[in-house]
């Protein structure tokens, strides 16, 4: 899944990603720009702190990106687009994710 | 030896605020009564999983099956700070449970996952004292670490796990590395005034990253889900070290709340019920409301602050039971539109049974019936039949709650119960035309679900007195 950096993330050095309930799924949620993908070398990380099977919790939950302060106004600027992928089991295994994101500040 | 538990039974004594100290800071003594404290809320629950001072009670309200946290992320500071409050609480009864001694005080310690030292840390980052599975205990015997792992509801009746598999786990590879960043998060949560903005920063930041990192990477989980139990909500209050981590997740916000006194908390928060019943507003003062603060200074220091106090233990007085058969209630006079026999704190039976009242009839029995012979009124009492707790639950002798213990009162305290019996169409028949009646007594007959009279002593009281109601 893809987001944009907003003018909030890149003042503060970090992306605020919200999502309109806590996903059942869990990790370390990582983010990619379009050419640091292709390296496999994520420029950043938040951890999802998912439900689990079975949980009926419906809260609203944000993925924390603290954002690499070298990469500020260079490779990340506002409108900048970021793909966000999900640990796998095995080191350095990226997954898909899709996340119904209701906001990113 | 002055352990946490025994100093802050005299801080409680003293009027002051208990303390929650550094886990780091916690000498042999206080680290042992913390893992006895664990261990007994385990074996409660063993006894009884319904028991509110075993492990299980608690744990289970958070994700498994009670499901009771995470419904809105606008209440994550106050639920949790409710949530730990009653968990030290149970963890106290049962360490004074296991020891038999009421005069102790055990708090939650928290555990700073902003710092790490080789001495005191397994090289993953956890504290030794909960990573170890086992350790030496006083007679040099190797011993199950009940900080390491608890048994998990969720894992046994939600997952249908036995044996070895009923028991928590964590792969928290990832954790030390995260230590460093983790403290200059800590520092950029307190810097915002903003109470919205700093929950959901550290809520979602550090709080988060803890939860999943020491969850950690397992593939080979018997959970639904590649990692230990920290890592989903459903099963992460399993995990001994949970509480310790929401000690001090509850720490920072203490910590920003004396940087920032001035701070608005948001109307929603004051008004929203947490765990447990409480009231938001009543949990943002914890030092006043809730009777604890932190600190970060050693024990020794605390000891030092307090003083030592040969002053003995405070006894209470109980009052002298008047319990009477036959019950007199000396002159009563008529023209009252209702009466009522009224029994000062009753204790709530354990079995079912009728009381029934005559008036002036001493030889009043099971036979004697409700047309005639005094007959005034009865009433029904519903038992709260045999304990399905451990050792102690029905005895609210062993739960005692004061200022420095707000969870709900025990269901059989009886200090403020008033049973009535509505006794009168019988107390008017009997005094008929008459302006009053000197020395009126009235006769109690017990009488259990077979009908069958049982012994007076099934009702247990300690005073009856009438009540009369005139017109207006």
């Amino acid at each position: 899944m893809k987001v944009r950096l907003s003018k909030k993330a890149i003042e503060d050095g970090v992306l605020r990603v919200w999502v309109d309930r806590i996903p059942e799924q869990g990790g370390i949620v990582y983010a990619f720009t379009e050419e640091s993908l292709k390296l496999n070398k994520p420029i950043g990380f938040a951890s999802l702190y998912g439900r689990g099977p079975g949980s009926s919790a419906k809260q609203r939950s944000m993925l924390y990106f603290i954002l690499e302060p070298d990469l500020l106004n260079k490779e990340l600027q506002v409108d900048s687009e970021l793909i966000l992928k999900l640990s796998g089991s095995e080191e350095g295994e990226y997954l898909d994710i899709e996340l119904n994101v209701i906001e990113v500040e | 030896m002055t352990t946490i538990a025994k100093l802050n039974f005299l801080r409680k004594r003293a009027g002051l605020p208990l303390i929650r100290f550094d886990l780091m800071r916690l000498r042999d003594e206080d680290i042992q009564d913390l893992r006895e404290a664990y261990f007994a809320m385990y074996e409660i629950s063993d006894l009884a999983p319904g028991d509110r001072r075993g492990y299980f009670a608690h744990a289970r309200g958070h994700g498994y099956d009670l499901d009771l946290c995470h419904d809105d992320n606008r209440l994550f500071l106050t639920w949790h700070r409710s949530y730990i409050y009653s968990f030290e609480k149970a963890l106290n009864s049962a360490l004074q449970w296991a020891r038999n001694d009421t005069e102790l005080e055990l708090t939650l310690p928290y555990w700073d996952w902003t710092q790490y030292a080789a001495a005191t840390h397994a090289p993953n980052g956890i504290p030794r004292v909960l990573n170890d599975e086992v350790y030496d205990d006083v007679n040099g015997l190797e011993t199950f670490n009940p900080l390491s792992s608890a048994p998990s509801l969720y894992r046994r009746v939600g997952l249908g796990l036995s044996g070895d598999d009923e028991w928590t786990t964590r792969a928290p590879a990832r954790l030390r590395s995260e230590i460093p960043q983790l403290e200059n998060e800590v520092a950029r949560y307190l810097s915002n005034p903003n109470f919205y903005a700093f929950q959901s920063d550290l809520d979602f930041g550090a709080h988060g990253m803890v939860h999943v990192v020491v969850g950690g990477s397992d593939p080979n989980s018997r959970l639904p889900f590649p990692s230990g139990d920290m890592s989903r909500l459903v099963s992460a209050a399993f995990d001994p070290l949970f509480w310790l981590h929401h000690c001090m997740c509850d720490k920072v916000w203490a910590d920003w709340q004396a940087l920032w006194p001035n701070s608005n908390v948001p109307q929603h928060v004051l008004d929203s019920v947490v765990y447990d019943g409480r009231l938001g507003r009543d949990l943002i003062d914890n030092e006043h409301t809730l009777r604890y603060i932190y600190s970060e200074d050693s024990v020794e220091a605390a000891i030092g602050a307090i003083g030592t106090s040969a002053a003995p233990p405070l006894v209470s007085i109980s009052a002298a039971a008047s319990k009477t058969t036959p019950i007199d209630l000396g002159t009563v006079e008529g023209g009252f539109v209702r009466a009522e026999l009224e029994f000062h704190k009753l204790r709530p039976p354990k079995e079912s049974f009728e009381v029934r009242v005559y008036v002036d009839n001493p030889n009043c029995t099971a036979s004697t019936g409700y047309k005639s012979g005094g007959y005034a009124g009865r009433a029904v009492f519903f038992g709260h039949g045999p304990c399905h707790g451990a050792p102690g639950h029905c005895n609210p002798e062993l739960a005692h709650r004061d200022r420095y213990d707000l969870r709900s009162k025990h269901p059989l305290r009886y200090d403020h119960t008033r049973y009535r019996i509505d006794i009168t169409r019988g107390l008017r028949k009997f005094i008929g035309r008459k302006k009053s009646v000197d020395n009126l007594c009235v006769y109690l007959v017990i009488v259990d679900e077979s009908g069958k009279q049982v012994a007076q002593d099934a009702l247990i009281y300690d005073q009856c007195s009438l009540r009369t109601y005139a017109h207006a």
